[in-house]
Parts: structure tokens; sequence; C-alpha cells
């Protein structure tokens, strides 16, 4: 099988600043905008984009996820030219090793890459919520006769330090990258979404494997690795709707952007960019004689009785007459009982709420 | 084997005038043959022939490329039969003709026994008591009854049967005369040999007669009898745009819906990636379903509005069904009415049904 164009995407991660919304699941495996886990999100894109072979790679608690992902039918890349294989660390010959950074996770499945003979190779992560046509990328990569390619997004400069940033040439060419800088000097950040050559990218991954002192990470190892050895890094500045949702504060904005917030609201259009997920056989949404329900969104299977303004309502919630949610994202199959009132929160899903709960400026996950 | 039949389907006036009952929307989010194919799904049998009588594109859309009916996707199947022959000649397109035309289902599975249901009940049943009552009893057939309190109403155009010690003996179409009935449900168990000789017989004694009128015509007239499986759960008809509209807004009823719809039964249907129902700033929603994709700006009371709805501000919907894709437009005020996809309503800002729900035709622009 030879592909020219492939994804790799990494879904390996924790995500430890969820609390215990990730204790038994990995962070892509997580509840976002009603129906969907965001890796939904980079797993549409890849159908959307044309691209019909997928290696995702996952490590921490990974049987919901691989269950999840299973043949990729839920995206719709499992045709008859599609491969969509999850990948978690595997016993080798040469023994078994965890992933020990986002650059080994893929090194230590080149044979993978090896058999699809590929071109071009996508590196996504499952941790980010936005809608990207990757197709137009690799155009801008070509066209631009790069090695590698890197997403790039204008953030705020307070929110600088928390990214990858690059300086980049009129050409946008990158000149400088800092992983995470105290002073950033520039505003452009990574998103974490890299196209290589193929070949680039394997020889990298080599010598990042040999090298003892590695973290094995792209961000910190290999791409200052390709800078310093002058390979052509080019930013492709994507215009649009990208967020991290690394903590429950982000988490919980992201979801509310999806209420209020235009570019957000385009997530879920029913487009040639359209989202798709699992199937959850949820019965029709139900709204009682006394249910008052504004703002909000709210999926096929809740029940809602009570008032709810301002709010993501998942399937099978149960929200019972007297119950108050304002603010608030209601993961799936939680109840929340009559005489409750909820406020800037996020409930985990399958919780039975039976006592109020009001976040303050930081959201407050209700949890088991 | 099951087989779903969607031959003599009543016509629901405009609602079916351009797709057969069995595709038809209910609740926002079922077709109405999901009910069907899920108690098959849910009664182990995976192997399902879908005998139809028109319209095949519509059915072949609603079922869609997967299978969601199966549990094993390869050893399971929801087969189209369709009677290409007979397709446009109406006397000659029925059930026993299909079945024939179609009989290398059965020669390929060899099946020893079949279902075969109609589509055009409202029932979660379970066939498999009605099959083990049957092996054991090694009848030829056993046919689904149940009793009917109000059949001067209801069942109108469905079949009484008299039993005579637990057999039936007799089989004539509810004449609305009694209110206490046993009412065939269409809905039989019949051994193979016995399939086969209703194939040969049918066209000996009428090349008209489809399953339900050969039976009739054996019991009334050759004296024989039938086993009976009486079914108690609930079991409503679509036999008119009245019961269609009254099925569909019993499930408006929390308790009825929660009795109805169970864990372990559940209906099966074709999802289509819709995205949650957004609520507007100023929406108001009472008693309704709403399906997901819709937007709801204005008001909503005792309806139901499927995937895709736009109800834009100051609008009210009462009473009312919307299909697929349609909006109600800004100020506009509807009340038992059936809205079929693909509508606006933006000019006329009234539109109210009487006893007979009022009907907006598929795509109209008023």
């Amino acid at each position: 099988m030879e592909k020219e164009f492939v994804a790799m995407l990494l879904a390996g991660g924790k995500g430890t600043r969820l609390e215990t919304l990730t204790k038994k699941i990995a962070k892509p495996a997580v509840s976002f905008g009603g129906k969907y886990r965001i890796i939904d999100f980079p797993l549409s894109n890849c159908a959307n984009s044309g691209i019909d072979t997928v290696g995702v790679l996952t490590q921490y608690e990974s049987i919901l996820l691989n269950t999840y992902i299973g043949n990729g039918e839920k995206w719709g890349l499992n045709g008859i030219h599609s491969l969509t294989a999850t990948l978690p660390p595997r016993q080798t010959e040469e023994g078994n090793v965890w992933y020990r950074g986002t650059a080994d996770a893929i090194y230590q499945n080149i044979d993978f890459l090896d058999n699809l003979k590929p071109s071009y190779v996508l590196i996504l992560s499952g941790d980010h919520i936005y809608r990207m046509n990757y197709q137009l990328m690799l155009e801008a990569h070509k066209q631009a006769k790069a090695d590698l390619t890197v997403a790039v997004i204008n953030v705020e400069k307070k929110e600088a330090s928390r990214f990858g940033i690059m300086t980049v040439n009129e050409e946008n060419l990158v000149v400088q990258f800092e992983e995470k800088p105290t002073s950033p000097s520039s505003t452009l950040a990574s998103m974490g979404i890299y196209i290589f050559n193929y070949k680039d990218l394997r020889q990298a991954l080599m010598a990042d494997a040999k090298d003892e002192s590695s973290e094995h990470d792209f961000g910190k190892n290999i791409i200052p690795t390709l800078l310093k050895q002058k390979k052509r890094l080019l930013a492709y500045p994507f215009k649009g709707y990208w967020r991290d949702v690394g903590t429950i504060d982000s988490l919980w904005e992201a979801n509310m952007d999806l209420i209020d917030h235009n570019d957000a609201k385009s997530l879920l259009l029913n487009d040639d960019l359209k989202l798709f997920t699992e199937d959850t056989r949820s019965l029709p949404q139900y709204l009682g004689e006394h249910a008052k329900v504004k703002n909000s969104l709210v999926n096929q299977g809740a029940v809602i009785f009570g008032t709810v303004d301002h709010s993501v309502v998942f399937h099978d919630v149960v929200i019972e007459e007297g119950a108050t949610v304002n603010d608030s994202v209601i993961m799936p199959g939680a109840v929340i009982k009559s005489g409750v009132t909820l406020s800037r929160v996020i409930v985990s899903p399958n919780m039975k709420v039976e006592k109020s709960a009001q976040g303050g400026t930081n959201i407050m996950l209700v949890q088991p | 084997m099951g087989f779903a039949n969607l031959h003599g389907n009543k016509n629901l006036g405009p609602l079916t005038e351009n797709r057969p009952l069995g595709s038809t929307s209910f609740l926002g989010r079922y077709g109405l043959m999901d009910f069907t194919l899920s108690n098959f799904s849910n009664s182990g049998i995976d192997k399902v022939g879908i005998l139809i009588e028109t319209q095949p594109r519509s059915i072949m859309k609603h079922l869609g490329s997967t299978n969601v009916f199966n549990n094993n996707t390869k050893l399971g199947f929801e087969q189209v039969l369709y009677n290409e022959k007979n397709a446009n000649n109406p006397l000659y397109n029925h059930d026993l003709n299909n079945l024939k035309a179609n009989d290398w289902l059965i020669l390929d599975h060899k099946p020893d026994v079949v279902v075969i249901a109609p589509i055009d009940l409202l029932y979660t049943l379970d066939f498999r008591p009605i099959i083990k009552q049957h092996l054991e009893s090694k009848e030829p057939i056993t046919l689904v009854i149940t009793k009917v309190k109000n059949a001067k109403t209801q069942f109108l155009l469905a079949d009484a049967v008299t039993l005579s010690q637990g057999r039936i003996t007799n089989m004539i179409q509810n004449q609305g005369t009694k209110d206490d009935l046993d009412i065939s449900l269409d809905t039989y168990v019949i051994s193979k040999p016995f399939l086969n000789q209703l194939m040969d017989m049918g066209p000996k004694i009428s090349a008209t007669f489809g399953i339900k009128e050969i039976l009739r015509y054996l019991l009334n007239q050759e004296s024989q009898s039938f086993m009976a499986h009486r079914f108690t759960g609930y079991v409503r008809p679509f036999d008119s745009l009245e019961n269609y509209f009254e099925n569909s807004m019993a499930f408006l009823d929390y308790g009825f819906r929660n009795k109805f719809f169970t864990d372990d039964w559940p209906i099966y249907t074709v999802s289509h990636n819709t995205a949650p129902a957004r609520f507007g700033p100023a929406s108001l929603v009472k008693n309704s379903m709403i399906a997901n994709g819709a937007k709801i700006f204005g008001t909503v009371i005792n309806s139901i509005i499927s995937r895709n709805v736009v109800v834009e501000a100051g609008a009210t919907i009462k009473n009312s069904i919307v299909f697929t894709d349609s909006k109600i437009g800004k100020d506009v005020m509807i009340q038992r009415v059936i809205i079929d996809k693909y509508v606006r309503v933006e000019k006329t800002k009234l539109l109210v049904g009487k006893d007979i729900p009022l009907f907006i035709k598929q795509g109209e622009n008023i």
C-alpha cells in the first residue's frame, strides 16, 4: 500500500490538568460540545481533508479510546482504501518501551509508516478543538518546497509563553523557534500540527532516537534540530477557531464558545467540513411542561424538566423539575436532582448531582 | 428469518403521497419501519428481508449503507426485496408474489421458520416466545392477535378474528360495529413447508391473493383453523393521518414515553451526524421533542421538531409536527399542523388545523 499523505495522531496524553475527568480515560476521549469527544475534531478534519490513512498513537488509559476509534467507521475512515490503526506501545524484538515523548511515539512506529511509503506525514494532536482542511496546508507545504510545515496561530502576548513560539521572515519561513519562552519574541504559536516530508521526518527521528540527552519531543527536540540544520521550515498561518482544552477552565470556556462565539459556532455547521462522531442511539430529546431552556446547546437524549440557561447539555442527561443550571457543562448521563442549582460548573459524566454547586473565578468540576 | 412486510400499508394521505410508510419520519428521529426492524434485532433475528411494495429509493435511503440493525454485520443482513415484474401492477404486487419472486433468499438461507411482520404498527414485540410456542405446537402457522377495546374507532382497516377454543376460525375486516374485538396484527410465524404451500396454492385460488387474503380464504372458505398468540402489549396502527398524529403526540407524555422505550428494547435507526439542538436567548419550549440540528429562537409547545428545523424569533408552534429541514419564519403562528420536509413558512403568518391536522406539503414556500 502506498499513500501520498498519511496522518499520525498523538492521542496518548493523560491531560493531568483535567483532574478526574481523565482519571479513567485519555484526554482525547473527554466529552466536548454536547455530543462529541475531543478526538472527533482532528479525525473529522482528516476525513474532510480527504486523508484516508490515520495511525492513532494511544498510551494512557487506552481501552476506551482504542475501542472508540475502532476501524474508523465513525468518521468514514473504513472505506476500501482507508486504514485506521490504533497504535499503542507494543513489545518488539528489541524489548518493550513506553512512548517516551511525541517524537519517540512516531519513531516506534516507523515500520508502520515504512509500509505505507508516504511522501508526506501529517502529525496531529488529539487535544485540540478546531476545523481545518489539511489538504490546503499540504498545498502550501509543497508550493514552498518546505521540509517541514508548522501550522501557527496568533495568540495574545500574555498567552504566548504557554506555546512553542515562532519568528518568521517575509516568506513565512521560520527563523527562530522557542518552546514555551518566558519572554516571547513573537505571538505566532505552534498548533502542534506538522507536515513533514517523510524522508526528512524519518531521518530526524532516527537521529533523535540515538540522542540520549533528547526528550524525544517534537517541540523541544525535533524542530530546533531541523532549524539548526538549516532545513526549510514553513509557518502556515491558520485563521479560525482553535483551542487547547487542557484545563477545566479552558474546557468550560470552549464549550461556552459554542453558544457565544461566532467562529466557534461554525465548528458545528453542517457544511463541507462536517463533524462526525459516534451514534449514541439516544432517544429523542424531551423538554417537559415546566422546562425553561434558553441560550443553550442540548443534545439528543437529554430530558429537561428544570431551568437551563447558557449551558451545554449532553446526551442522556436528566435535569429534574426545580433544578436550575446556569453557565455550566453537563456531561453525558448526568442527573441533576430537583432543588439543585448549578452555576459555572462542569458536571462529570454519569454523576448524580444532589447538592448545589457554584464555581467562582475558576470553574468547578463536580466529580465523584 | 424475518420479513418486514411493507405490502398493503395504509395511505396516510399527503404524508405518504411521495414516500412509503416504512421510511416516513416519526418523532423527529425514526422511520416507521425501524420499530419492526428493531423488534427483529432485539429478538435475535439477524437475517431480514424487507418486502417492498413501492418506492424502493426512499427505503434504501432510510436504511443507508451501514447496517445499524444487525448484531453480526457479516452474518446478518437487511435485504431489500422488490417485485420488479409486478411493481406496476397493483393487483399482482402483493407480498406473496414478492416472496415468490425473491425465493432465492429463502433457498439460500433455508430457514425452518419465518416471521412475517408489518411495519405499519407501533409496537415493541419479542418474537422469541411466539416462535417457541409455535415450534412446540408443531402447527403450520401462528397468527399474532391482540384484544382491542375500542374497535369501533380503532383498527378499522385491520382484520377481526373469531376464536374458538383458542384457535382462529374466521377472519374478516373490522366493520366498526363492535368495540370488543380480537384483531389480527398481520404478524405471522410460519413453518417453511406451509409457506411453500401458500406460495403454491395462492395463484391457483386467485393470482391477486396475498398472504392475508389466502389466510382469510383458508379460514372462511375451507374451514381451517389456525393457532393464535395473543399480544398484550401496547400496539397502535398507522392507518390514517389522524392516527399518525395521535401516535406521535402520545410520546409527549413522559410517563408513556418511558414505558414504551425501555433500556432492554432499543429502537435502532440511522444516524445523521447533526450537531446538538441550539436554543436562542428568547426561546421557550414546553412539553416537546427537539431533534438535533434544530435551532429554536421562538416558542414551541406540545410539538415535535425534527432535524435541522429552524424556528425563528417570534414564531409560535403549538400541537404540531415539523419535519426535517423546514423553517418557521419570524412571527409565524402554527397550531395543529404537520409541516413536511423542506418547507418554508414565512409569508403566511397563521396556520391552524382542525380535527384533521393541516398538512403542508414537502418543499412548499408559503
